[in-house]
């Protein structure tokens, strides 16, 4: 396995758990999902425009910054 | 109240004119006017838009499984970023891939940037409403 194939399964495995995770916290509803993390930090209101100016900035990044040209 | 037909007729008159409008922002060349202005103009669209649909507050969960499992998701968040880091300082790229490297890989097919844009200004939509 080469280095970069060594990285991408990296993000695989991470993602993969992410996955996991959530499907943990469905089955435990006593256990915060994602959506749940995101409405915890959204009561700041200083963490709700972060996460929007994090969002802003993605969008930039992927659609503003490169092209298909 | 919109009969059947015309419910029907109208979410796919929506659904084409949002993919049409996709296909058409995520078509412009590289850092010009017309790729900041839609991407940008179509972000204030969408926060102040969803701004006028807020959820209520629910009020605060507590207890010490919700503590841990908030604790797991920032630990799987660092993961995700400490080997993100890892790669961007690492670099070369084709040796080192990042999330953006491997995603612009993806975002050269024109189908999959419109599906990408689309769900973007989803999660926006998402963020903003709660």
């Amino acid at each position: 396995m080469s280095t970069r194939d060594a990285v991408i399964t990296g993000y695989i495995v991470i993602l993969a758990a992410f996955l996991a995770y959530e499907l943990v916290t469905l089955a435990h509803p006593k256990l915060p999902s994602l959506g749940d993390g995101i409405d915890t930090m959204v009561r700041s209101r200083a963490w709700r425009w972060a996460l929007l100016i994090g969002w802003l900035w993605l969008g930039w990044h992927l659609f503003v910054r490169s092209t298909l040209h | 109240m919109l009969g059947r037909g015309a419910a029907i007729a109208a979410v796919v008159a929506g659904v084409g004119a949002l993919s049409g409008f996709a296909w058409f922002v995520t078509g412009f060349r590289t850092f010009t006017w017309p790729a900041r202005l839609t991407v940008f103009g179509t972000a204030v669209v969408v926060v102040w838009s969803a701004e006028r649909i807020r959820r209520p507050e629910d009020g605060a969960p507590s207890g010490g499984g919700w503590s841990t499992g908030l604790g797991i998701w920032v630990l799987l968040i660092a993961l995700l970023g400490a080997w993100e880091l890892n790669s961007l300082f690492r670099g070369p790229r084709s040796v080192y891939p990042t999330l953006s490297s491997l995603a612009d890989i993806a975002l050269r097919r024109h189908p999959v940037r419109m599906v990408a844009f689309v769900g973007w200004l989803a999660l926006g939509w998402d963020i903003a409403r709660r």
